[in-house]
This record gives C-alpha cells, sequence and structure tokens, in this order.
C-alpha cells in the first residue's frame, strides 16, 4: 500500500516535472523569439513657428585694398563705391562704420538695412539687399557681387587663398545693437592652423573690422574660417584678388556658406568655356573650376556629387565619388565637365561645408567667382539685383515634386515652372528687388557674366533663424 | 401553605436572537424539545402549573408541546427574548397569594436531572431571604462539564463566570450566596419577580440573569447556588448566549457581551456621573476598536462600535432600565460589595486560564538559529561588499544620476506631496499624486535632519538589508542554514539588483529589498493577522515602487482567494492598503481619463532607459548588455560571441536547480515557486515593450527590473526547494551556482570602480549653483530648460526652486501623450526665446515666473554622441538669447549656459487647492494604514500564537507512526522532523486547536476547535 503510494507520488513528480521543464522551456524560448510590439505613442511635440521679427542686414561695403601706414599696419582703403540695391517693403539704410578703411565714407561705407515686421502678420518681412562693383585698376580687376547677409553667431567661409598673389581680406560687419566677441578658427589643406590673436576680437555694434588672411593663415592655399561669436553677430565676407605676374585677374567677395551638414547644395555653379590657360606649370592651378571642402569632424568623410543641368539638354554629367580626409581643405577638380551651369549636390557620410570656384575670360584678362552652397528657400523669398552686365537667376529644383514659382520684379510678373531634378534660367533686370513666390526647396543664384568679369551671389531663405522649431514638451 | 411552582418554558424555533441560521438542524430542536419535556415529565416533584411560550415555532415543535399537555399556551409570532417571553407568560399566569408561589424559568434546550426542582424548592423552603435559587447549569448531552454555575461582577462592573468550562467534579459544590447566575433552571418567587420588575428587556441575552439577580439583592433579598440540582442546556441561545463556536456566532457573543455591559453601565451609575459615562461611550469604543486591531482580533471591531452607538442612543432603553432599578431598589450598592470579585482574583482566573494550555503543540517550532547558523556573519560580509562597491558614496549627503535625485529639503514638504492636491511639476495642476511619492515621504522622515540621505543610506545598505530579507525569506523553505544562505547570497547577486543600484532606480532597489520580505509574510497570510497586516503593508509599498508587478501581484492574489477557506478576509484584506494607495491614481488616470495602461509606468524621474532582448531578460538581465560583460570583455579582449555563449553557461547551474525541484520532493512548492517566476518574467517581457514614458524626444520602456526580481524569486525559491529536498547532497551544486553566479556579477559589483555607474554624490542641487543661490531669495524662481534634441527639436522643461525633486516627479505629465494647454504656453515661449522674433517675451517670462533660461548640453540618444543638428539648434538657441537685451547672459555652468531674466518676474500661475477631496484622500488612506499598522504590531498573544505554527510553509509535518517506529532505530534524529506534542506523549491523532483565543470580557474559554488536525499541507500562498 505504502510501496503503490510512494510508486504514484513519484510517477506523478515525473509526470509534473515534465510538464514544468517543456512549459520553462518553451516560455524562455518565447521570451527570447517572440517580437512583441512596442505599445506606446510618440512624444507630443508641436511646431512652433517664431513670430516675425524685424530684419536686418549688413552690406560689406566697398572693395577694400591694402594700405600700410605709419599708424595703422592693418588699414585698408576703398577702391571705388559699390552700387547697393534694396527690395523690401519699408526697407531702409544706413551707413555702419569701418575705422579700419582710411578711405573714410569717400567711397562709401557698409550699411545696415532693416525692415520692421507688421504686427498684424505672423510671417517676417521679406527683405533683401546685395551690392556689387566693377573695378579696373592697377592690381584689381574684375566684377565682384554680394548679397547684404543676415548677422550670424556661427558662420564658415570657404574662400580665399594666401599664396603669393593672391590677397584675401576677412571682413566682418556688426549690424547688431550689441557688441560681438567673435573667435576665429582658421584650417587650409594642412590641417587647423594655429593663428593667434584670432580670439576674443572685439567688434563693436555698428562697426566694421576688416582683416588680412594672411596675418593668421599665410601661405595656405586653401584657407577656412569658421567666425563663432557671442553677444552681438556678425557678417563675414571674405574678399580675394588675384593677381598673377603683374596682371590683375579676378576679384570676387565671398559669402558665409552653409553650417556643416550632410547634404550640401551648390546652385548656379558656372563651368565657364573659356577657361583661361595655365600660366605656369605648377601642379596647381587656381583657374580651375573646383569645388573647396572642408570636413570639421573626427572621421572622413565619402562624398558623392551629383548633377544638375540646366536648358533643354538634360544630360547631366555622371555623379563623381570621393573621399575627403577630415580636418584638411580639399578642392574637388571640376575641368573634366563640360561648360554649361550646374546645380551640383554634394551628399557626404560626415558633415562638411563647400564653396565651389570657377574662373572665366573677361576680356584680355580673366576674373573668378565664388559661388558657396546656400539654404533650400522658403515659401516667400526676395533678392534684389544690382548693377552688372547680365543678370540671370538660376532656380534649380533637386527635390521630387516640380514647382509652380512666380518671379514678382524688375517690371514683370512671370511664372515659372521646374520640374523636378532640372533647373531654370531667367534673365533679370539690374537695379530691381525681385520677390519669388512658391519655389519651395528650390535653390537660387543671381549670377552675372560678360567682358568685364563674372560675379554672382545666392539668394538667401528668409530668416533661417526664425525656422518653424519642433518643441517636446516633456 | 405548600409551594406552588408554575414552569415557564420558552419555545423558539431554534434559531434564537443570538443563534446562527447556519446551526440550525430542525432535527435538533426538536431533540433538544423532546428531551426538555420528557425531563419536566420525570421530575419527582412535578410543577403545578406549565405555560409554554412558544415565539414563532414551527408546528412540528408545536404539535409536541401540545402531546406534552401543559397547563396554558401562549403563542406570539415574533421572537422574544427570554425576558420578554417570560413577562409573556406571566400574563396568562394567576398572580401570587403568597410568598411560596415560585416561578421555574426554563428553556426548549434546559433539561431538568429529575431531583433538580425538589431540591430547588426544597433550598427555598428553607430559607425565605433566599428569593432566587440557582441550579447547576451542565453541558448538553452528557452534563459532565459545567457551563455556568453562578456569575460576578467586578468591582468596574465586568461580567464574571464563577465558573469556566471545567469538569464537575464537584468542586464548586460548596458555594452558596453569589450576586448573580444564569437564566436557565432559576427558580425564583414570584413576588420578587414583581417586585423587582422582571428582566430588562434591554438586555435580550447576555447578562439578564445577572441583572435580575442584582436587582434582587438591591431589593434585599438572597440569590442562593443550589449545586444538588442540575440542569442541562445545550446553548441554543434562548436561554443565555448561543454557545456555537462558529465564527458568526462569537462575533454577535461578543457584540452582546459588550452591548449588555454598556447598557448595565449605564443603567447601574449614580445619576451625577451617567452623562459622563454616556459621552465616554464612542471614544471608548473607539480606543476598543483599536485594542482588538492590536490584538489582532479585527472582527469584533464593528461589534465594539455598534455596541457603543446602539447603547448611547436609545436601542436598549436605558431610561427604562434605571427606572425599573430605582423603583425596586431598597439597599444600597455597598451591600453586594462583597459579592463582587476583586481584580487580583481576576487576574489570577485570567492567568490560570491562559496556562491550562489551551494549544496542543503538534509541531516544534525550530529555533531561528540566525547567528548560529552564520547568517549573522553573512549580513556582515554582504554589508562590508557594499560598502566597498559604493566606497564613493559614503561622505555624500544627497546622491544623483540615473533615476536618482535629491528629495525635498523638509519633512513637511515631503508630506504636502503625497494625495490629492496640488502637483508642483512644471506649470502645476491639481492631480493625484504616486503612490510612490508615499513611499519615498516614509524614507525620507526616517533620516528626518536629511531626507536626502535616505537614499544614500539606501545604497549603502542595499546589500546587507538584500541578504537579510532572503535569508528571512528562506526560512520558510528549509531549515538547512547553509541553503538559507545560499539564497540570500544569490538574491544579493542577482543581476537585476545589481543593475537597478548601477544604474541608479531607487524603486527598482527598493522592491528587491522589500520581496523576499512579502514573500516571507505573505506565505503565511492565512495563519494571522498580524501577518495579513504586514503582508498587506509591504504589498502595497512594493506595487506603489513598481506599479507594473501589480498584474502579476493580482493574478497570485486571486489565485490565493481561490485556495484560501477559512482564511478568505485576510486574504482580501492583503490588497486593501494598495488599492487605498492607488485610489487617486486609478480614479484620475482609469476612470476619468480613461488610460489604464499609464497606471503601469514606472514612477520617478523619466530616464532614458535600455531596451533588452527577451534572451537578456530570460538571463535576468534588465539593462541588457549582458550584465556588463560586453563592455567589460570588450576592455579585456574578449570577444562578443565568447560571451554570448559563456553567460548562459555561468548562469545555468542555477536554472538547472529550480527545474530539477520539480522533480524532487515538494514538487508543489517548486511548481508554485516557479509559476510565480514565469509571471514575473512575462510581465519583464511585457514592461520592455510599453514604451510609456517620454523624456524629450524618446519614449522609454517600462525598467523590467522589478518584474525580473519576482523572476529570480521565483527561481530561487524554486531552487532552494530542491536543494531541501536533495539535503545533504545539494551542498555541492548550491556552492557551484553560487560561485558561478558571483563570477557573472563582477562587472556590476564592481560598476563603482569601472565608472559604469551613474550614480554619484552631489550637494543636493540639480540646477547651477547660481541658480540655487537666487532660489533662497526667491524659493518659487522657475528655470526654463531647454534642451536640443538629436532630430534638431528642442525639449522644454520649467522647473521651480533650487531644482528637481524625486517626490515631486508625476506619471501623470511624464506619461501624457497629448500636448496641454500649459504645455503650449510654454512650448510657444521656448520656440521663439530660441529664435529672432517678434513675440512679446517679456510678458511670457512674467506671466509663467521664469527667472533663469538654461540651455543644456544636447540629448543623445542612449551612447551615441551629439548630432550636428542638435549643435546647430544649441548654436542657434544661444545666439538668439544672446540677442535679447532683457536677459543677461550669467555664463557656461556644469549644466549647460544660463541666462538671467532682468525683468518683472512674477511667481507665475498660483497654487490651486482642492482642500475637500484632498483631505478626504489623506484621511481616508491614514486610516486605513492605520489599521493596517496596528495590526501588523506584534502582541505577546500573537507571538504565542505563531509558536504553534511550523516556521516552514508546504512541508508535510504530519506525525505517521511508522515512520517514528523506523526512526526510533536511528538514535541520530533530527528531530525538528518530527513533530512532537507537548506533553511528550505519542497521540496517533493529534488535535491541533485555532491559533486565537478569544478575549471575551466573560473570561471564558470557548471549546477548542476539533475540527482541524495536523495533517493538512497548507499553500504556500494562504
Amino acid at each position: 500500500m505504502a510501496n503503490t503510494r510512494r510508486a504514484a507520488a513519484v510517477g506523478g513528480r515525473i509526470v509534473s516535472g515534465v510538464v514544468g521543464l517543456a512549459l520553462a522551456g518553451a516560455a524562455v524560448f518565447a521570451a527570447g523569439t517572440v517580437q512583441l510590439p512596442d505599445l506606446g505613442r510618440e512624444a507630443p511635440r508641436t511646431s512652433i513657428t517664431p513670430e516675425g521679427a524685424s530684419q536686418l542686414r549688413a552690406c560689406a561695403g566697398p572693395l577694400l585694398q591694402l594700405a600700410s601706414t605709419d599708424t595703422a599696419l592693418a588699414a585698408v582703403q576703398s577702391i571705388g563705391a559699390a552700387n547697393t540695391t534694396l527690395s523690401g517693403r519699408d526697407a531702409a539704410q544706413e551707413p555702419l562704420a569701418s575705422p579700419d578703411n582710411t578711405s573714410g565714407d569717400a567711397s562709401g561705407l557698409p550699411l545696415r538695412l532693416t525692415a520692421p515686421t507688421d504686427d498684424s502678420s505672423d510671417a517676417a518681412a521679406l527683405l533683401a539687399g546685395a551690392q556689387s562693383q566693377f573695378a579696373d585698376q592697377e592690381n584689381v580687376f574684375g566684377a565682384a557681387a554680394a548679397d547684404c547677409a543676415e548677422p550670424s553667431a556661427n558662420s564658415w567661409v570657404v574662400a580665399g587663398s594666401t599664396e603669393v598673389g593672391r590677397t584675401s581680406l576677412l571682413v566682418l560687419t556688426n549690424p547688431t545693437a550689441q557688441d560681438a566677441v567673435v573667435d576665429l578658427e582658421f584650417s587650409g589643406e594642412n590641417g587647423p592652423i594655429q593663428a593667434p590673436g584670432s580670439q576674443g576680437i572685439i567688434v563693436q555694434t555698428g562697426q566694421q573690422k576688416v582683416f588680412s588672411l594672411a596675418a593668421f593663415a599665410p601661405n595656405v592655399v586653401m584657407p577656412v574660417v569658421h567666425v563663432t561669436t557671442r553677444g552681438g553677430q556678425v557678417s563675414a565676407v571674405i574678399q580675394q584678388s588675384v593677381v598673377r605676374g603683374l596682371t590683375p585677374t579676378g576679384v570676387d567677395w565671398a559669402g558665409a556658406t552653409v553650417a556643416p551638414r550632410t547634404e550640401v547644395t551648390i546652385p548656379g555653379f558656372v563651368v565657364p568655356g573659356d577657361i583661361p590657360a595655365s600660366a605656369n606649370d605648377d601642379a596647381y592651378d587656381d583657374q580651375a573650376p573646383v569645388i573647396r571642402v572642408f570636413v570639421p569632424g573626427e572621421d572622413d568623410a565619402d562624398v558623392a556629387l551629383n548633377f544638375i543641368g540646366e536648358g533643354d539638354d538634360q544630360n547631366a554629367p555622371a555623379p563623381l565619388s570621393v573621399t575627403v580626409p577630415h580636418q584638411s581643405a580639399g578642392e574637388i577638380n571640376l575641368a573634366s565637365l563640360d561648360p554649361g551651369n550646374y546645380t551640383i549636390v554634394l551628399t557626404s557620410t560626415q558633415p562638411l561645408v563647400a564653396a565651389g570656384r570657377s574662373t572665366a575670360v573677361a576680356g584680355d584678362k580673366s576674373d573668378f567667382t565664388w559661388s558657396p552652397a546656400s539654404d533650400a528657400l522658403g515659401a516667400a523669398a526676395s533678392f534684389a539685383v544690382p548693377a552688372g552686365q547680365n543678370p540671370v537667376l538660376h532656380l534649380s529644383n533637386p527635390g521630387s515634386t516640380a514647382l509652380d514659382a512666380t518671379l514678382d520684379g524688375g517690371g514683370e510678373n512671370r511664372s515659372l515652372t521646374v520640374m523636378p531634378g532640372t533647373a531654370v534660367t531667367v534673365p533679370l533686370t539690374e537695379n530691381s528687388g525681385y520677390t519669388l513666390t512658391g519655389a519651395v526647396g528650390a535653390f537660387g543664384r543671381v549670377v552675372y557674366s560678360g567682358d568685364r568679369g563674372i560675379a554672382g551671389f545666392s539668394i538667401a531663405p528668409t530668416n533661417p533663424a526664425a525656422d518653424t522649431v519642433t518643441v517636446y514638451v516633456r | 401553605m405548600s409551594p406552588r411552582v408554575t414552569a415557564i418554558i420558552v419555545v423558539h424555533d431554534g434559531t434564537g436572537p443570538t443563534a446562527s441560521p447556519r446551526a440550525h438542524d430542525p432535527a435538533d430542536d426538536q431533540r433538544h424539545l423532546r428531551r426538555t419535556l420528557d425531563a419536566l415529565a420525570a421530575q419527582t416533584r412535578r410543577p403545578d402549573n406549565v405555560i409554554v411560550v412558544a415565539c414563532a415555532t414551527p408546528e412540528a415543535e408545536l404539535e409536541l408541546v401540545r402531546r406534552a399537555v401543559p397547563d396554558r399556551i401562549v403563542t406570539s409570532n415574533d421572537r422574544l427574548s427570554f425576558g420578554q417571553a417570560v413577562a409573556a407568560g406571566l400574563r396568562v399566569a394567576e398572580p401570587p397569594t403568597s410568598d411560596d408561589d415560585f416561578l421555574w424559568l426554563l428553556a426548549q434546550d434546559t433539561a431538568p436531572e429529575p431531583e433538580a426542582l425538589a431540591r430547588l424548592v426544597g433550598s427555598l423552603e428553607v430559607s425565605p431571604s433566599v428569593a432566587v435559587a440557582a441550579p447547576k447549569n451542565v453541558d448538553w448531552p452528557d452534563g459532565s462539564t459545567l457551563v455556568s454555575f453562578g456569575q460576578s461582577m467586578t468591582p468596574f462592573g465586568t461580567t464574571v463566570e464563577l465558573v469556566e468550562n471545567e469538569l464537575d467534579q464537584g468542586q464548586h459544590d460548596t458555594a452558596s450566596d453569589v450576586l448573580g447566575a444564569a437564566p436557565a433552571g432559576l427558580l425564583v418567587r414570584h413576588r420578587v419577580w414583581d417586585e423587582v420588575g422582571g428582566f430588562d428587556p434591554g438586555l435580550p441575552t447576555t447578562d439578564d440573569g445577572l441583572d435580575f439577580s442584582t436587582r434582587v439583592r438591591l431589593a434585599g433579598h438572597r440569590v442562593a447556588l443550589v449545586p444538588d440540582a442540575v440542569i442541562l442546556t445545550a446553548g441554543d441561545g434562548v436561554a443565555g448566549p448561543n454557545r456555537s463556536t462558529r465564527a458568526h456566532a462569537r462575533r454577535r457573543r461578543a457584540r452582546a457581551a459588550r452591548t449588555a455591559q454598556l447598557h448595565r453601565r449605564l443603567v447601574y451609575a449614580p445619576t451625577a456621573v451617567v452623562w459622563l459615562h454616556w459621552l465616554s461611550l464612542v471614544p471608548l469604543a473607539v480606543l476598543r476598536a483599536v485594542w482588538r486591531l492590536l490584538s489582532k482580533t479585527p472582527e469584533f471591531v464593528g461589534g465594539e462600535l455598534a455596541a457603543a452607538f446602539v447603547t448611547a442612543f436609545g436601542g436598549t432603553k436605558v431610561l427604562a432600565g434605571r427606572k425599573r432599578l430605582k423603583n425596586g431598589k431598597t439597599v444600597g450598592w455597598s451591600s453586594v460589595q462583597p459579592l463582587r470579585l476583586p481584580f487580583a482574583e481576576v487576574r489570577r482566573r485570567r492567568r490560570l486560564s491562559r496556562e491550562a494550555g489551551q494549544v496542543v503543540y503538534t509541531v516544534e517550532r525550530s529555533e531561528l538559529r540566525f547567528f548560529s547558523g552564520g547568517a549573522a556573519w553573512v549580513v556582515l560580509a554582504s554589508a562590508l561588499a557594499g560598502v566597498i562597491a559604493f566606497f564613493n558614496l559614503l561622505p555624500a549627503t544627497a546622491l544623483q544620476g540615473g533615476g536618482l535625485l535629491p528629495l525635498s529639503e523638509q519633512v513637511p514638504q515631503l508630506w504636502q506631496h503625497i494625495g490629492y492636491g496640488w502637483r508642483d511639476i512644471g506649470l502645476g495642476f491639481v492631480g493625484a499624486a504616486d503612490p510612490f511619492s508615499a513611499v519615498l515621504a516614509v524614507l525620507g522622515s526616517i533620516t528626518f535632519w536629511e531626507p536626502s540621505y535616505a537614499l544614500v543610506l539606501l545604497w549603502l545598505l542595499a546589500f546587507p538589508l538584500a541578504t537579510l530579507g532572503a535569508w528571512f525569506a528562506a526560512t520558510r523553505l528549509t531549515e538547512r542554514s547553509g541553503y538559507r544562505i545560499f539564497a540570500a547570497i544569490v538574491w544579493t547577486l542577482a543581476p537585476t539588483f545589481l543593475s537597478s543600484l548601477a544604474d541608479g532606480r531607487p524603486a527598482a532597489v527598493l522592491v528587491h529589498l522589500l520581496l523576499p520580505w512579502l514573500f516571507y509574510v505573505g506565505a503565511v497570510v492565512a495563519r494571522s493577522w498580524a501577518s495579513a497586516g504586514t503582508a498587506s503593508l509591504l504589498l502595497a509599498a512594493t506595487v506603489a515602487a513598481a506599479p507594473s508587478l501589480a498584474p502579476a501581484m493580482a493574478v497570485l492574489w486571486v489565485l490565493a482567494l481561490i485556495l484560501s477557506r477559512k482564511a478568505i478576509v485576510r486574504v482580501v484584506w492583503t490588497i486593501i492598503p494598495t488599492a487605498a494607495l492607488f485610489a487617486p491614481l486609478v480614479w484620475q488616470q482609469g476612470i476619468v481619463g480613461g488610460t489604464w495602461l499609464r497606471l503601469l509606468a514606472d514612477p520617478g524621474v523619466p530616464i532614458l532607459g535600455p531596451q533588452p532582448t527577451g534572451w537578456q531578460l530570460a538571463l535576468g538581465f534588465p539593462a541588457g548588455d549582458e550584465g556588463g560583460w560586453l563592455a567589460f570583455g570588450e576592455s579585456l579582449g574578449l570577444p562578443a560571441e565568447v560571451l554570448h555563449v559563456l553567460v548562459p553557461v555561468l548562469l545555468a547551474p542555477l536554472a538547472l536547480l529550480a527545474l530539477a525541484a520539480l522533480f524532487l520532493r515538494g514538487s508543489v512548492r517548486a511548481a508554485v515557486l516557479l509559476f510565480v517566476g514565469l509571471l514575473g518574467l512575462a510581465t519583464a517581457v511585457g514592461a520592455s515593450h510599453l514604451m510609456l514614458t517620454f523624456v524629450g524626444s524618446f519614449n522609454t520602456s517600462v525598467w523590467a527590473g522589478p518584474a525580473l526580481s519576482l523572476y529570480w524569486i521565483g527561481l530561487v525559491g524554486a531552487a532552494v526547494v530542491g536543494l531541501d529536498s536533495l539535503r545533504r547532497a545539494g551542498r555541492a551544486p548550491a556552492v557551484v551556482s553560487a560561485l558561478l553566479l558571483a563570477a557573472v556579477a563582477v562587472p556590476l559589483v564592481a560598476a563603482g570602480a569601472l565608472g559604469t555607474s551613474v550614480v554619484q554624490r552631489t550637494d543636493g542641487r540639480t540646477l547651477p549653483a547660481y541658480v540655487a543661490a537666487a532660489a533662497a531669495q526667491e524659493p518659487r524662481a522657475g528655470t526654463l530648460i531647454l534642451t536640443p534634441q538629436p532630430d534638431g527639436g528642442l525639449a522644454a522643461q520649467l522647473v521651480r526652486g533650487a531644482g528637481e525633486t524625486l517626490d515631486r516627479q508625476s506619471t501623470i505629465v511624464s506619461t501624457d501623450p497629448v500636448v496641454e494647454d500649459d504645455d503650449l504656453r510654454l512650448a510657444t515661449l521656448a520656440g521663439n526665446l530660441v529664435s529672432q522674433s517678434g513675440y512679446d517675451l517679456q510678458a511670457g517670462l512674467a506671466e509663467n515666473g521664469i527667472r533663469f533660461i538654461l540651455v543644456a548640453p544636447p540629448a543623445t540618444n542612449r551612447g551615441e554622441s551629439a548630432t550636428t543638428r542638435s549643435e546647430e539648434l544649441r548654436v542657434r538657441a544661444i545666439s538668439a538669447l544672446d540677442g535679447n537685451a532683457q536677459l543677461a547672459h550669467v555664463g557656461e555652468t556644469g549644466r549647460g549656459m544660463l541666462w538671467r531674466n532682468d525683468g518683472e518676474a512674477t511667481t507665475g500661475p498660483a497654487p490651486e487647492t482642492a482642500p475637500l477631496w484632498s483631505n478626504i484622500v489623506l484621511i481616508g488612506t491614514g486610516v486605513v494604514f492605520l489599521i493596517a499598522l496596528l495590526l501588523s504590531i506584534p502582541t505577546a498573544a500573537s507571538r504565542r500564537a505563531t509558536e504553534s505554527t511550523p516556521r516552514t510553509v508546504g512541508r508535510r509535518d504530519r506525525i505517521r507512526p511508522e515512520r517514528r517506529r523506523r526512526r526510533a532505530k536511528k538514535p541520530a534524529v533530527d528531530a525538528t522532523e518530527v513533530g512532537v506534542t507537548a506533553a511528550g506523549t505519542q497521540h496517533p491523532e493529534p488535535i491541533e486547536v485555532a491559533a486565537e483565543d478569544l478575549p471575551d470580557d466573560r473570561t471564558v474559554a470557548d471549546a477548542p476547535d476539533e475540527d482541524r488536525t495536523a495533517e493538512r499541507e497548507e499553500h504556500p500562498r494562504g
């Protein structure tokens, strides 16, 4: 009796044990392999569009050249006056001081442009300005154009050269109401450059300071400047002029390019049909059409270049891919491209900054222009077209939907249709202001070309510092 | 003249006013009534008149009565009390003609012996001063036990039975004069009955005889006992209270006794002080309710309160009683003074009854062997290990990092943050607080000089407390010290516990410390109210710290309900404090908000947690990363693939032990524990997929740590059960699995030294020192914290004062997926602050009471570095704020870039209060917890009760004769495995008595429960 009871108990234990073992195994297996869906909602967020603030722009002022006097080693003097055009309702301009300019206000001064925002509307006022100048002097020749940019606390200027025969001037204009404490960081083709005196430069409110780049970064073929400010904000422009032998071969203003990011678009890049021949047999020829790139991070970047052509001939060049080492500036040579206007989209694995440079024959000399990258336009943008030869708007649409835009200004109202992946060229009237509506996601650049040289500037979207921001409330 | 005896028999239908309806067996009534009538017919001296008062008697009994041919039958449709029935019967009786007219009071279950009436009449005849003759009341059916033989009062008026449940061996036969007697079988002079006014209608079942006899004494007569007259009573509840031992009848008896005592107190009190007694009724009832809770007899609380209210508000007709007393009283109270029992005598009787040994020990409860079993050394060793592991936290006064924040500075502030009311987080709102805030309030009050220090102590003492708790929990499963220590070590080295300590999760650490204690008391909830009270408190604390455990605990509770039979009220009580604590939150989130899932969110600071895979959860690692081995192995050079295989292999012996327990003896306990573990694993897997909490732009899952603690307790428990069945053979596997677990736990234990722990010392401020200094002047100064998110967005948060505290956090806010109006206001302000905008920032800042703006370092996603978009936004925010003329740039602090608002900043929206609801919630929760606390405080009586229960749970401790014979051959027998009775005699069928005794007012012991033997396999959870 006891034995059968014990046997039954043991048998029951074995059965229950096996069942339990199977259940445990199944449970652990299920825990490991079954993919349960995540239950939960997205973090609560809201898009806040900041109310429109009154607008501020800074125009850099006339072309300058170095002129050292007994009292000021860093002095410059202006060469002629710039033509400035404004565009915007209730736009006003006032001159700023430029103490480094020994010519004083003889040839004009940098300008501050303002436009108040209408209280009844949330959108910011449309304000734009641009300046252009043609110089034909002993050591400066060419056409230069620049738009009057918004001041910024953090900007990258990819331009200039401090080789023999190349003069680069860094022009910092402070149109804001506070003094700006500026820190400059220089990098070149050999990596970051230590430049004493580049930190803590004070640009007082309403003033302009001009520096020769060679004072900070001498003998650098491909300098890249990073301008950061505390307190007020500055608009940074590099004015570069080139003299080959005894002949001046070009001058241009290069504004700030967009902040480092993984997708950079350079609209309206001109590959001229007539590139002047190389003067010497140096391996480096800065007359070739190039894109100067710089990766500020810690890792090398793999960059793919895609091209968008213009006009009826839609045969865009084949994409290129290059590897760019980190922290040293490099230039991608595009001499192999067919002549034309291209929009170049650089897609990179690491954030980078880029600007393009092209040189074209102008009469019996040559001129170059810098094409920094720009941001995509919003629903409404405005730009001004100062005096110059053959101003043309290059509008490109790298996106995937067609754009129906309206270009209003210069006495006419045109509607443009830009198919996805293409660009259009629109002739403009000089000395006028334009408004472009409906070109969301498009990139634009105004280019002057002729026998007096080539010049151009990009169209900036309104108020990037007032973009809609997503605010998470938890 | 020869005396005339009128016998009045009161017959009910057997279910008298105090009997429980379920006790009614009609055959019983017939038996009782038939025997009574037969005994009456067999008297040597027959009564001259027999009047039967039938109160709502069924036809069958009436037939019986008619066949006995009484002189009169009085029927009534109401169930009259004994006194009222006798009075009704007397209405049809002839009035007394002489002093020798006697009344004999009988009931349906009082069967007098044949000589009884003769002896009673004889004693009354012989002594004219005696007005009431009381017979000996003995037990039905054989009359061997004395039920009642005289009653008396203490000097304060409490009833005392002179004889308590003794065998009738003639030891009280010399008693003569008493103060009072039980009403069954009394022989009363009819004239005296009329003179005194009969029984008091306000005393239906209890103390009616005593009160009548007292009034007879006060009228100048005597009450005498007649030992030769014997009456058998069955205790049907007609004459005297129902003597059933069922719980329902006991409660009724207690309530009736207390009502009777209060009624007599009010009736006997001198007129000058009766109002004082009346005022004291309800307060005394509350005090006695508290005393009932303390003495672990909560079932009598209702009776106490009901008795007080009924007596105070006229239910027992005190005024009529006072008038009756006054009318009949001729001598003073001092004449009955000698008959009262002095207090010393009462105390002596109580001591004797306690020592009479009602509890028969069938199981020897073994000693705890805490010190002799080596557990003290293990606890000391783990304390040392804890100090070494958290060496850098020793001088800390507050902790920060992970989910740790300081607590409020003052203890009253801590207690303001519980319940329902103003929640001071963000812009503030009126709502329910997390139950975890109540746990934190208790913790912080322990170190009242510095509430945040409680969390430091929690970290430093975590190891020894875990060891201690696990050792005690293991005492429920095994008697062997070695295996108890094994359980303690394995519990302390649990990967989930060490992960929670390294990641700074105070709620999960608390759960891991509380779970073993919950198991320790929860396993024996059914045994006593003390364990039910303690278990309810621990369960409330555990579920408050980890609401994700609520579904698993609910399943276990339902299981306990189903399996508990007698103790169902105790099991129901375990859940009540938890329900009371969670009620406001359940109301707000569940019933009003309709989002029941959000109740499961983790309380405390919302932090971004890891996403463990199912395999990692099955191994017991809530933070993934194989318990820190992947990172540790990288630094040592071990490839990840090797670790993925090695770590499960190292943990396998423990799992194998747990599963092997299913095949050994005690597999039922192992199966239950493994079921608990399965629940824990399922909860962990479910919790890791519930992305309920929002942190900036991320949503994060519920921390699986507490659920894995439940899983671990199931595993370890099953392993200990298996080892216990293996006995000596289990020593090697135990040592091996403990050592391998220690090897697996190395990276987590050394997390402090390796730098992978996020817990750090802090000075109690979570905002920059500049803000804290300003907050000293302006306590409500708000700081707007802007954190750039990886996708280029911005997270905006408002913090008031010197920083965020742990007890102010609210899951209502952290799980809310909707952008509320307050949130939108703050978001608009934040969005415009970081941009160039024309928004009137000054008005926005002043309206919300913002004094500082802090741009924090960009948020990153689980180990990655800051993205460029977040860096861009940070630059944009800094430049926009710099450009604002009204904000003064304070500078870079350890927590980000700080700006000060120099304009007018008001204190923001004023705190609203909902005083009515918050008071109701606070008082209600407080009362429930006070009851639980009173129930859980150990008393001498409850300690004695636990002595009679085995320490372990679920083991068969039955005494089997054949086993004992076998064991007698081996001299070295483990005495704890064989139960012995207290007297050492070998009882084939031992009787175990109910653990609680009734502390009745009457100091009468109830008959022992005869329905349970020691052979029962208690369910481990009830």
